[in-house]
């Protein structure tokens, strides 16, 4: 559910077929890193899958031999040229079916990156995109180029893989994540029985903060509509609405924290301080993200990117506020003080200046070191 | 091989003067009574071997740990004498997240729930005296971790729970440290008895 809103906020946000156009306009360095910036969001949002289902358990055999990296990068490659196949034909569509190298590139970005993410190897990672990215700036530059290019960037990723193949546990997943401690799945379990609570419990508080997400989608549209309004004025309804659903926000987080009682924040869980913090803030995410989504469909056509850079900083700010209200006082936060932290991060998200937005944003990150300071302080 | 917990001179002050310890024990797989009368402080050392309590002097180590740090809070499980649980939860849901919470979410959980006689889909909320307890324990197991801390573990339960219970720690006992908190015998034979004493006024 909260997959689809953001989806539907990107949807609102982005053009893609301009952004497409812009892509393919750009001169050779630009593209490529703009090409990076994305192969690097795939790979982040794919690891998991790809290390623990697609390829952990096919590179079982490659691990048991005893060879090198090196020696290993090359069936791993192989293997992954197989098993990103799709992707290859989704390159294949794009650039048509002659351009072999574009295909063999797009496969390496999209399942390279993600097996060393998956293996817990950022920087070899960001070394296979640069090395494909060196492979399309070249490419744009001088077209005849473009095979040694290929073909010496994948002697060099060979190895880079090869490790990566090799940290990947038996049967799937990172060595690490067999141990355990893998801090997203605890903040998973952490705002699942969160949100579960709030389902179950408080379903008239959920119901409540639907209507007004509805409401806030309406007023934003009409604020578009009655004023013809562009720029700040359309900004300016769409904060103020968002605003307005603070303290359901802070309602809510409250009472999952309630209703979780002692098991709120166990002192003797493996739990970091700032896994708990984040934890809450997403809880109250989930709760803002309706009321977010209807801000963007009603603005869209009106609302432009650095506005929604304004709307996505007065988000954060208005969560992490929660969560730390949250976290100093789980049974019963503080509703007096949250309508002055709205309205402090009002004040800055509507400043004409883009150092406004920039300061909610800090104080978003303040009031998460808050509630991580809160949280440690409560469990000695 | 090194003990899976050790305590040498635990010792925990409240404000008000009271003092529960001292208590020294090592041990690796089996099973130790924490004895003593009541209110004798049985279950703050407990509280202070999994880290819960961090305010002891003494030491604590859970597989050469201090349980003040995250890595020894993965090995070691509490299960309190008072039911804790949120009664929103099912029971499948209560394991579920404790397993993801000590970096293991696919322990299979399912067949311990079995071995307890609880229904997957009951709620906290709607178990008995006697069932919470086996949910509480079953929770307490999520993960498999290395160390068990019970609190008083055969409360609320009858003779066939009570039996159920015993022998799911007996099949334990070679593989964990388990701790088990009573004033009474336990209906297992332990590997070791370690006796609380306390000093000064009652802690509440």
């Amino acid at each position: 559910m909260a997959l689809l809103l953001v989806v539907v906020q990107l949807d609102v946000i982005v053009d893609w077929t301009a952004l497409g156009e812009g892509l393919r306009a750009l001169a050779p360095g630009p593209a490529a890193v703009a090409w990076a910036v994305l192969a690097c969001a795939g790979a982040l949002d794919s690891r998991r899958f790809v290390a623990a289902e697609l390829l952990g358990p096919r590179l079982d055999l490659v691990r048991r031999q005893p060879v090198s990296a090196s020696a290993a990068g090359v069936p791993t490659a192989l293997l992954l040229l197989i098993l990103g196949a799709p992707v290859a034909a989704v390159a294949a569509v794009w650039y048509g079916p002659s351009d072999t190298i574009a295909m063999a590139l797009w496969t390496l970005l999209g399942t390279g990156p993600a097996l060393l993410l998956g293996a817990g190897r950022p920087l070899a990672a960001i070394l296979v995109v640069g090395l494909a990215m060196s492979v399309v700036a070249i490419g744009q530059a001088w077209p005849a180029a473009r095979l040694p290019a290929l073909a010496a960037a994948v002697v060099g990723m060979l190895p880079l893989l090869g490790a990566g193949a090799m940290r990947l546990a038996p049967g799937g997943g990172t060595r690490a994540q067999r141990v355990g401690g893998r801090s997203t799945g605890v903040l998973t379990a952490l705002v699942r029985r969160d949100v579960l609570a709030l389902v179950r419990r408080e379903p008239g508080t959920l119901a409540a903060l639907g209507v007004v997400a509805l409401l806030v989608g309406l007023v934003v549209r009409v604020a578009r509509v009655n004023n013809a309004v562009h720029g700040m004025a359309s900004v300016c309804a769409a904060l103020l609405a968002l605003a307005a659903v603070g303290p359901f926000v802070l309602a809510g987080a409250g009472a999952a924290a309630r209703h979780a009682g002692r098991r709120f924040d166990p002192p003797e869980w493996p739990v970091l301080g700032r896994t708990r913090a984040l934890a809450l803030a997403a809880t109250a995410s989930v709760l803002l993200l309706p009321s977010w989504a209807a801000a963007a469909v009603g603005g869209a056509g009106a609302l432009g990117p650095v506005a929604h850079l304004r709307v996505a900083a007065l988000f954060a700010a208005m969560v992490t506020g929660a969560a730390c209200l949250v976290a100093v006082r789980p049974r019963r936060p503080d509703h007096g003080v949250y309508p002055w932290w709205l309205g402090a991060c009002l004040a800055l998200t509507m400043a004409g200046s883009a150092w406004g937005p920039l300061a909610a944003a800090g104080l978003a990150g303040a009031a998460l070191w808050g509630a991580r300071a809160a949280i440690v302080r409560r469990r000695r | 091989m090194s003990a899976l917990i050790a305590a040498d001179d635990l010792r925990y002050r409240y404000p008000t003067g009271f003092q529960a310890g001292p208590l020294t024990f090592s041990s690796g797989p089996g099973v130790v009574h924490l004895t003593g009368p009541n209110g004798s402080g049985k279950t703050t050392l407990l509280r202070c071997l999994c880290g819960a309590l961090r305010g002891f002097s003494g030491s604590v180590r859970i597989r050469g740990v201090d349980p003040r740090e995250v890595a020894a809070r993965r090995d070691v499980a509490l299960l309190s004498a008072e039911p804790e649980l949120p009664e929103f939860l099912t029971v499948d849901e209560a394991w579920q997240q404790l397993a993801a919470i000590r970096g293991v979410p696919d322990w299979a959980g399912g067949t311990l729930r079995d071995r307890l006689d609880l229904p997957p889909g009951l709620r906290v909320g709607h178990a008995s005296a006697g069932q919470r307890r086996l949910i509480e324990l079953l929770v307490a197991a999520a993960g498999d971790p290395a160390v068990l801390l019970l609190d008083e573990p055969f409360a609320n339960l009858d003779p066939d729970r009570a039996h159920r219970v015993r022998t799911l720690l007996e099949a334990w006992r070679a593989t964990r440290a388990i701790v088990i908190t009573s004033h009474l015998p336990l209906p297992l034979q332990p590997d070791q008895v370690a006796v609380t004493r306390a000093a000064g006024a009652d802690p509440a």
